[in-house]
């Protein structure tokens, strides 16, 4: 049997029949743009995908061109509408033919653009984020959180190129009240892909810092740039951020996630440096109010002691001219009676002294006459006492040769003796018989003998 | 005599003592016996008399001596 077959020009006619039957009016289309080519043939050359959101997976992926003439025109209307610049990663409603190519396979040639429903999408992924954190129940936190009424350390999370940095370190730092505010500076990429990462990144990293208040500021740009700032991962960490942010991100129309979700949301950079400086303000105003407060009850309260003292000094005074006339009537009391005392002691004194030498002199003769009957007295007593001992004395001599004169060895000196016997003095013969022994006393000793 | 009985004995008790004595013995009524003691007694009566009256002597004089100064200081 002959197979049959077709020549890839037979196949691409057949599969042109078959197009052009389903594609034969113009469709609208969903995709996100991929790649972008601008042709110096001013025709635009785009890789349409449809991602997987979960996945994050192309699922489908298609060629587009936009052809020249038409491409400025609906670029131009595109970006008037949406304010941002159409390029890759947007999201897009467009209009297209689908056509058929025997050399380039299917293209979609874009008719027409519908800036609102970018529009739409990024506003329906931001109102997604937000029920979200809701539903998480942290939408609220950072909100929550109150910004100090004297704001001092400041975190300022940007990127040096960007106006809004420069706007809003000049205006808080010329403030014309003159308050002084500490910057610390982190660099941030602020636009494209890479704003999420170092966002969070630098929040990790001053999470535990001493800061009162963290700047986040942009200024400006496309929507499209801003879109960086509708994360979810970013504003989950904005929400729980235990410092109060402040975002000031886009321009005065411009809404973000972070912005709803921020403590406080200022339109531009120089917006929040006006609202940081502004709270300053008021607390300084404040303190003002309260210093004068202070002063007036405190003059108040001065003034009415004063009243009261000068009261009191008044009948202070009062009393001290009746004290003072006192004082002067007791110094001339004092004087008249010092000087009578004077008087009237010198007068004594003189009296007393004429009288002391009376009696001084009075005392000497006395004792002068006394003195010499004393000393006579003297004499007389020592001529009686020489009689009186010389009596005495006679009366013991005498006594003394009475005795002389009786004692017994006186006698024995004469050549008497005594005779003993037993120790008894023998008087007559008749108490001796013979043999007995008898003693007899000499004036100078003794002798025993025997009687015959 | 004691020592005790010379501080006890005054110059009267002495004297009055001394002239009992005296008396007796002038009264030649003493025997022999006695008398040797009482001459003993005699003696040491007089001995403590002439002490005393001594010792007497030269304080009166001692404290008249004094006195005198005394007086003299005044002058």
């Amino acid at each position: 049997m002959e197979r049959k077959f077709y020549t890839l020009s037979q196949l691409s006619l057949i599969i042109k029949e078959t197009f052009y039957t389903v594609f034969n009016t113009a469709i609208w289309i969903k995709a996100e743009i991929n790649e972008l080519y601008e042709h110096s043939n001013r025709n635009c050359y785009l890789e349409l995908i449809e991602k997987d959101v979960i996945k994050d997976k192309i699922i489908a992926k298609f060629r587009a061109i936009i052809w020249g003439d038409r491409y400025y025109f609906l670029k131009k209307n595109f970006e008037n509408v949406t304010g941002v610049s159409f390029g890759i990663g947007l999201s897009v409603l467009l209009k297209v033919n689908v056509e058929y190519n025997e050399l380039y396979g299917v293209t979609l040639i874009v008719l027409d653009i519908d800036p609102s429903y970018t529009l739409g999408e990024w506003e329906q992924r931001r109102i997604e984020i937000l029920r979200r954190l809701e539903k998480e129940g942290v939408i609220s936190l950072n909100k929550e959180l109150k910004i100090p009424d004297v704001t001092q350390n400041i975190a300022l999370i940007s990127s040096k190129i960007a106006a809004g940095c420069q706007d809003f370190i000049k205006h808080l730092l010329n403030n014309p009240y003159k308050f002084k505010y500490n910057i610390t500076f982190y660099e941030a990429s602020m636009q494209g892909e890479g704003v999420e990462k170092s966002i969070i990144d630098i929040l990790d990293k001053i999470a535990n810092k001493n800061y009162d208040v963290v700047v986040i500021a942009r200024g400006g740009g496309s929507k499209a740039d801003l879109a960086a700032f509708d994360s979810y991962r970013l504003a989950y960490h904005v929400c729980q951020f235990p410092i109060p942010i402040i975002s000031a991100i886009g321009h005065e129309r411009d809404y973000t996630v972070i912005d709803y979700v921020a403590n406080t949301r200022a339109k531009t950079p120089t917006d929040a440096a006006a609202i940081i400086i502004e709270k300053t303000l008021n607390y300084w105003l404040s303190c003002t109010r309260f210093c004068e407060k202070i002063i007036n009850y405190s003059q108040e309260i001065i003034y009415n002691q004063i009243n009261k003292f000068s009261f009191f000094s008044n009948s202070i005074l009062k009393s001290k001219s009746i004290i003072d006339k006192h004082i002067l009537k007791i110094k001339n009391l004092s004087y008249s009676l010092k000087y009578t005392t004077k008087f009237i002691v010198n007068e004594q004194s003189s009296n007393f002294t004429n009288l002391s030498n009376k009696l001084s002199n009075a005392t000497k003769t006395f004792f002068h006459t006394n003195n010499i009957a004393l000393e006579n007295n003297i004499k007389s007593l020592k001529k009686n006492l020489v009689n009186l001992f010389m009596l005495l004395n006679n009366k013991v001599v005498n006594y003394e040769k009475i005795i002389n004169s009786h004692n017994p060895i006186n006698v024995l000196r004469k050549g008497y003796t005594i005779t003993y016997k037993n120790k008894k003095i023998i008087k007559s013969k008749s108490n001796l018989t013979q043999d007995d022994i008898i003693t007899t006393k000499f004036y100078d000793g003794e002798v025993s003998s025997k009687i015959i | 005599m004691s020592e005790k009985e010379k501080k006890i004995l005054t110059y009267n008790k002495a004297l009055k003592e001394l002239e009992t004595i005296v008396s007796k013995i002038e009264s030649e009524n003493v025997d022999v016996d006695s008398l040797a003691d009482m001459i003993k007694r005699a003696v040491e009566l007089i001995s403590f008399l002439k002490e005393k009256l001594f010792a007497t002597q030269n304080e009166i004089e001692k404290a008249l001596k004094d006195l005198e100064e005394i007086l003299h200081k005044e002058k």
